[in-house]
């Protein structure tokens, strides 16, 4: 999946998170947190996980949590990744149950 | 809790969020492309607006403090700016609210005397813009700011004079599109002009250089000089980020007889500036037979059509675009207009 422009998703409101999606020429992850010292690792291997499972190498990702579950992280993530591509090539069993 | 655009041309409703504002002692700013309210049981409750991507006029009423409404607020008016494909989103605030924005992960970039503050979403914003600015070593570097609608003899000659008294010189065309001449217009004729010297670099001023164009003022009192707010923020900000990055020691400005506001913002640099370490150099004005070179002039000879008599005052590259096809457009918008830009 190729990134081609800057996408959000998301909010801040408690539960749940903002996710900002830029074009990069690397793979750049930066996490903010409400639960930084309890989850950030846990937040960082999800985001992560989730963008090898898009096939995304290369994009500056923003995560801005106010306490979301991981299922709400990564569908933020998804909607914003797929705004970043233009893409609408949902592929809805690509997660799989986890 | 619901979130809804107020529609602009219905002023019933512009009406109610004027009165909104009102209870904050705070305007309605003309130039706002759309505002956000939040009703909570059919009452505004919040209030938010966006002109480009710059957001302006947050305010929320303290009965409803405590819920984070300005969060929705803000998420709701940054998504909107990125899927209009706004890359960054800024704000201009009254300090009171820094801390507000802070929580919403925007970065401060500066203050200017305690009355405005200014974000970005994007933190890493400024770091982005500055690494597009090379560095160029050398003993004396200087800078300039023009906003060259169109550029004059009279800029050629600020130019000419800093690539000789400095090692090197960074000459910024302002970005913003609020000019007669366009952005990309204006900026191709500055770089086609500056290369017959080989220290002058020329760059896009960005959002980085604060035009006072886009400046919100709704938030501040009638008593306050506004121009000399804005200008003390984007002094700082240039003081702050741009000169550090580029070693630049010397700003030049041209001498400003003819327009209030330009010398006020001259003098604005000359006291701002120097905390920076950036002494403020002002070249007096070329003149052509007794008359001072200025684009505002340029534009007067434009809208009387005396185009062929403008050589002596323009450079090579103006007279070629106004010459041009391309020009068409812009000489008619000059026509019309009595603009002071």
């Amino acid at each position: 999946m190729e990134i081609i422009k800057t996408a959000t998703a998301g909010s801040l409101e408690s539960s749940d998170v903002l996710v900002t999606v830029h074009k990069a020429d690397d793979l750049e992850i930066e996490i903010d947190s409400t639960v930084m010292a309890q989850f950030g690792r846990q937040i960082k291997n999800l985001v992560e996980a989730t963008l090898e499972q898009m096939g995304v190498s290369a994009a500056r990702v923003v995560v801005e949590d106010k306490g979301a579950l991981d299922f709400i992280l990564k569908a933020r993530l998804e909607a914003a990744l797929f705004r970043a591509a233009e893409s609408t090539d949902y592929s809805w069993n690509r997660g799989g149950a986890s | 809790m619901e979130i809804r655009e107020i529609y602009l041309n219905l002023k019933r409703d512009v009406q109610k969020v004027s009165d909104f504002y009102a209870r904050f002692n705070l305007r309605l700013e003309g130039d706002v492309d759309y505002l956000i309210a939040v009703y909570e049981n059919d009452v505004i409750a919040g209030v938010g607006g966006c002109a480009g991507n710059v957001i302006k006029g947050v305010a929320v009423d303290e009965s409803f403090r405590g819920a984070n409404l300005f969060g929705t607020l803000i998420s709701e008016l940054v998504s909107r700016n990125t899927a209009c494909g706004y890359g960054n989103t800024f704000a201009f605030t009254g300090p009171c609210n820094d801390k507000y924005f802070l929580a919403s992960g925007f970065r401060k970039l500066e203050d200017s005397s305690g009355k405005v503050s200014l974000f970005e979403k994007d933190k890493k914003g400024i770091d982005k813009y500055l690494s597009s600015l090379k560095p160029v070593p050398g003993e004396r570097v200087a800078a300039m700011v023009v906003n060259a609608n169109p550029m004059t003899r009279g800029h050629e000659y600020l130019v000419r004079t800093a690539s000789e008294e400095n090692s090197v010189v960074h000459v910024f065309v302002v970005s913003e599109d609020r000019s007669l001449f366009a952005a990309d217009v204006r900026y191709q004729i500055v770089a086609q002009t500056c290369a017959q010297f080989d220290n002058v670099y020329v760059h896009h001023g960005a959002e980085y250089m604060v035009s006072g164009m886009t400046f919100p003022t709704y938030f501040l009192k009638d008593s306050d000089d506004i121009n000399q707010i804005y200008t003390i923020l984007d002094a700082r900000i240039f003081g702050h980020y741009i000169a550090p990055h580029l070693g630049i020691t010397h700003r030049y400005v041209g001498e400003e007889p003819l327009d209030p506001v330009t010398a006020a913002y001259n003098r604005t640099l000359q006291q701002v500036l120097p905390e920076f370490d950036v002494e403020v150099c002002v070249i007096a004005r070329k003149k052509y037979r007794d008359e001072v070179i200025s684009a505002s002039r340029v534009r007067q000879y434009i809208r009387e059509g005396r185009i062929e008599e403008l050589e002596a005052f323009v450079p090579q590259a103006t007279y070629d675009f106004l010459s041009s096809d391309d020009a068409a457009e812009v000489i008619a918008k000059v026509r019309q207009s009595d603009s002071r830009h």
